[in-house]
């Protein structure tokens, strides 16, 4: 007999057919375990990029989550490829969007950083592996 | 002693070290959520950006996750640029941006279009001049005593009769001046429903004129320049005119209002192109973009 571990939410019935109303429930694939999380800081000169490293060892190319202090000393950190337009105040840098520079593989992810100003920058960011597969 | 839960897919051992082959390790936190927020961004005629502020209550970097969606065809580019955050492709030149970030005390979502919200430029169509050499053609001012008005066409003009316009704004780029005098003229819009091709500029300054009218007076400049006007209220009026559909021309008058002799405002003849003549016209509307902001538990460890 298979076994079913199941938590439902306050106020909803274990027997809900509505996969809302869980906070666990191992009928369905899976959940987004978080494998690694660590934040860092990337140094780049003026008017030129850099791009963080970040080493894996989970061989296969993990769902990822990244976040971005692009205005360094704001406290706003953007979610993802934070492309900001010229105008933006916070565009101090930004990531670069082109996925030959920004992405993950099976051993690492890669967070290219373009530095907007004349002068040398540290831009902290912070970022999620998850225990889930990215290629389809 | 500590205690572990593991539990694992079907088919696969609970001593696996591969994360995929568990349904949940206590090893391995998973998001928390914290909250999920419905909101919009509504971007009015004329404007190109909009933000919206989801307060969270942490006290702290929360991570976060955003979607927008909506079946305009802004928001439909805003999903080919990478909208449906942190999905990562690359942000196409010409689609709209989309950034969020989260501080200490809310979630920013932020939109920049590429271009003002229902605007459109519409390039000359035709451009007379009543004196022009091979050197340059007057726009306006009195040359001597011709030489002392110009026309342009703009055709396609895509508004429907008597929709309230929310702008329209004029410019001829490239343009100078001689030197040392104000030039003083006034601009009318022709006051016909589809103005005609331009055949020659007596002719031209003949059809009938828009009541309203703006008069300028130009400050003379040693540089080129691009001369900029608003025509919110003489377009209006042509689109006004009970005849007035969606798609006709229109067309504009420029005539001397006492300027000095031999002072101008004209184009050289060998630059001059149609591109530097452009008429903005914003219509009405607002482009809301709907948004899904989840909040997580999780801080950003900064």
């Amino acid at each position: 007999m298979t076994k079913v571990l199941k938590i439902s939410k306050a106020g909803k019935s274990i027997t809900s057919a509505e996969p809302r109303d869980f906070i666990f429930n191992s009928e369905f694939p899976s959940t987004l375990k978080i494998v690694k999380e660590n934040k860092g800081t990337l140094t780049i000169s003026a008017s030129t990029y850099n791009t963080a490293e970040i080493s894996h060892d989970l061989d296969y190319v993990p769902v990822a989550m990244i976040f971005v202090e692009c205005n360094p000393g704001s406290g706003k950190y953007y979610c993802g490829i934070a492309k900001l337009p010229s105008g933006d105040t916070d565009r101090k840098s930004y990531v670069d969007s082109n996925e030959a520079n920004t992405y993950v593989t099976d051993e690492k992810l890669y967070i290219r950083i373009v530095n907007t100003q004349a002068s040398e920058i540290t831009v902290k960011y912070y970022y999620y592996l998850f225990g889930e597969t990215a290629e389809y | 002693m500590g205690y572990k839960i593991k539990l694992a897919k079907s088919g696969s051992s609970y001593s696996t070290t591969d994360p995929r082959n568990l349904l949940l390790d206590s090893d391995e936190t998973m998001l928390k959520f914290h909250s999920t927020t419905n909101d919009s961004i509504a971007i009015t005629a004329g404007n190109t950006t909009g933000t919206c502020t989801v307060n969270h209550g942490l006290s702290y970097i929360p991570s976060f996750i955003i979607y927008a969606y909506g079946s305009d065809p802004f928001v439909q580019q805003l999903n080919d640029a990478g909208a449906i955050l942190p999905v990562i492709p690359d942000v196409k030149s010409g689609n709209p941006y989309i950034n969020a970030y989260a501080n200490s005390t809310s979630v920013v979502v932020k939109i920049e279009l590429p271009s003002k919200y229902n605007e459109t430029t519409y390039t000359g169509n035709a451009a007379l001049w009543e004196d022009s050499t091979d050197d340059y053609s007057i726009i306006a001012g009195k040359k001597v005593s011709t030489g002392t008005g110009s026309a342009v066409r703009f055709t396609n003009i895509a508004i429907p009769q008597g929709e309230d316009i929310v702008s329209a704004k004029f410019e001829y780029k490239n343009v100078e001046t001689t030197a040392t005098d104000d030039i003083k003229f006034k601009i009318y819009g022709i006051d016909e429903d589809n103005t005609a091709s331009f055949d020659n500029y007596s002719n031209v300054n003949a059809r009938d004129k828009t009541t309203e009218y703006n008069a300028k007076t130009q400050a003379a400049s040693t540089s080129t320049f691009n001369f900029g006007d608003t025509w919110t209220d003489i377009v209006q009026e042509i689109v006004d005119r009970e005849d007035w559909e969606s798609g006709n021309a229109m067309g504009f008058v420029f005539n001397d209002n006492g300027s000095p002799n031999a002072k101008v405002i004209a184009t050289e003849t060998s630059e001059f192109d149609l591109e530097d003549v452009e008429l903005k016209i914003v219509r009405p509307g607002t482009l809301t973009i709907k948004l899904r902001i989840i909040i997580f538990k999780d801080e950003i460890l900064v």
